[in-house]
């Protein structure tokens, strides 16, 4: 709907024009605009913002000891499935993230004390790379299952094609594991690599329950279903 | 030129036979290690410093290294630190499988490249915070991808082993010239009469070339960029971490890139006014016309702006006003685009893992649906 309304300035005839928008609730329309209130919200009702219910549980997580602000937490916990990309999502971060956290695990598992004389090079086993534990350590899913355990993906902000399958068929799974990623990769952004590293050694690996172990497990389900 | 072999059919077939023992064998990677034909042996799995390959038991004795003047050459032009071994050096050149149980360079490959992959992600995301994920994984692959490390293994004169047994000892080649090279051919097929032009390809190539949507990349040049990679872990496991970001700093983020040049929109205008639904404009997007001369002539130029208001995102120059318009689009996108942060001294920016660093930059806010 569109309204004319003429101003009459300094004898000229200045025309504004203003229109109100239609916005849709229910069931989408193509050509009609939707309802911000309505889209931005989560399937089981979390509505998007920077309010205190959504960023809870990171913030307890993160502790005192690295604290994030709250836009880019907000942006930690939003997809880029979710309002059609619209708002700030967490790819870049979880770009960062991925790459912080994989070079730590390498590390991690390269410097550790060996009894390998043979094929270490300066100390550093590097046999243990591209076995099955320590190549499940830097991928996803035990990230996802972690998230899981510790309650920090319980508000995301994503959208699913089907919300009521498993956790893994629904895509929660890669969901959680690229939120971590992105949380990751938001303590690298605001405090740097070696906080980033400190926190993957604090809260990852030395955290209850062990990322170690999640991913052992992880693995051995997998040998048992035959995937490996 | 590609041409098939006349034996692809029996090689295929073989290779099925092989990828069958592969599967077999890679299940014995879990079973007990008390049994002597694992491949790889550990106390537990988490105790990744027991963890012990049977099948490459050794490393190079550094003596014989030393005797390899290709391998020293190659040390002394990367002025690579002395703590930095030659027999690590001959390790990242091993692309062997099938060597008498001497290390190959599968761990320092994978080292190197999840050094280059973090320090090249952090220094693109910093440096361009707000580059298209499509652009940012294209300028990724144009630092550390297989061609870019291919030619630069090239550039430090690293020279593949391509004689065989026979021609090296005709030749009179003493045996360790062979560590100061890049192994990565089988003895069969270096036997193999080559002709210029032609390559034939092996029943996996053909298999990688229809996985790679019918890219087809040599084993030569997957080597050299292997063999970069893993010299660049080797300097990690002789070294420390700071060394081998200078490292991939002088010889890998050093080249330029023109990335402005790898940009090709389809429809600017309406991934713009996307944009500035996402940024959260407030006033709506305006295509202005700025300047204009010969309107009616065959030579007209238009000079429009694409502007917010007051503020002016773009200008762009066209013989017809849909070119100027789309032009202006294409240059409100480019300078979001390629923005590129500076610190409060104007200098640039520091990298999250710089001594010092402060977050001053931005982080991308992810990419538009068009």
């Amino acid at each position: 709907m569109f309204k004319q309304v003429n101003h009459i300035q300094r004898g000229l005839c200045q025309t504004t024009f203003s229109r109100s928008i239609y916005l849709h609730s229910g069931k989408r329309v193509r050509g009609l605009k939707r309802n911000p209130e309505e889209i931005f919200k989560t399937e089981s009702g979390s509505v998007y913002g920077t309010t205190e219910e959504n960023l809870q549980p990171l913030k307890t997580f993160l502790g005192s000891s690295y604290p994030i602000s709250d836009n880019l937490l907000l942006q930690v916990l939003t997809h880029k499935s979710f309002g059609n990309g619209i708002k700030p999502y967490n790819e870049k971060l979880a770009a960062l993230g991925s790459k912080l956290y994989n070079l730590y695990c390498l590390k991690h598992i390269t410097n550790k004390p060996t009894t390998n004389t043979e094929t270490a090079i300066n100390g550093k086993n590097l046999d243990s790379i591209g076995m099955p534990l320590p190549r499940a350590l830097g991928e996803r899913e035990p990230l996802a299952i972690f998230a899981q355990v510790n309650k920090l993906n319980t508000v995301m902000f994503w959208k699913s094609y089907n919300h009521n399958l498993s956790f893994a068929q629904s895509g929660e799974l890669k969901v959680s594991g690229q939120m971590m990623f992105a949380l990751i990769g938001a303590i690298g952004f605001s405090h740097g690599k070696t906080a980033a590293e400190n926190f993957i050694e604090e809260k990852l690996i030395e955290g209850t329950p062990s990322i170690e172990n999640i991913a052992n497990e992880f693995v051995e389900q997998n040998i048992r279903r035959g995937d490996i | 030129m590609l041409r098939l072999s006349s034996r692809a059919g029996a090689r295929a077939c073989a290779n099925f036979r092989s990828s069958i023992v592969k599967n077999l064998s890679s299940s014995l990677y879990f079973s007990s290690s008390s049994i002597t034909k694992h491949k790889t042996t550990y106390d537990n799995p988490l105790e990744y410093g027991t963890y012990k390959s049977n099948i490459y038991t050794h490393r190079l004795p550094e003596s014989t290294a030393e005797q390899s003047p290709e391998l020293v050459a190659l040390h002394a032009r990367l002025d690579l630190p002395k703590a930095y071994s030659l027999s690590t050096l001959s390790q990242a050149l091993n692309m062997e499988t099938k060597s008498e149980g001497l290390a190959n360079n599968f761990g320092l490959n994978t080292l190197g490249k999840s050094l280059l992959s973090y320090y090249v992600a952090e220094y693109l995301l910093i440096k361009y915070p707000r580059l298209p994920m499509p652009i940012h994984n294209q300028a990724i692959d144009a630092y550390m991808g297989v061609e870019p490390l291919s030619s630069i293994g090239k550039s430090w004169g690293i020279q593949p082993d391509t004689n065989s047994k026979l021609e090296k000892y005709l030749a009179q080649e003493p045996f360790f010239m062979k560590y100061g090279k890049l192994r990565y051919l089988e003895e069969t097929s270096k036997e193999e009469v080559k002709e210029d032009g032609v390559i034939e390809l092996t029943g996996d190539e053909i298999s990688q070339i229809e996985q790679n949507h019918g890219r087809y990349t040599p084993s030569e040049q997957d080597a050299y960029a292997a063999s970069v990679r893993s010299i660049i872990g080797g300097l990690y496991t002789h070294t420390d971490e700071l060394t081998t970001k200078q490292f991939i700093k002088n010889h890998i983020l050093s080249r330029k890139l023109p990335i402005e040049q790898m940009f090709q929109f389809q429809q600017p205008m309406r991934e713009l006014v996307r944009l500035g639904d996402k940024l959260g404009f407030k006033d709506p997007l305006e295509v202005r016309l700025i300047a204009e001369t010969g309107r009616l002539s065959s030579h007209a130029i238009f000079v429009t702006g694409v502007f917010v208001g007051t503020e002016k995102l773009g200008e762009g120059v066209g013989s017809s006003l849909a070119e100027s318009k789309t032009r202006a689009a294409v240059n409100a996108l480019m300078g979001y685009y390629l923005y590129s942060p500076i610190s409060s001294d104007g200098e640039e920016l520091k990298v999250p893992s710089d001594e010092g660093y402060k977050f001053e930059g931005i982080v991308g806010l992810g990419d538009v649906a068009i």
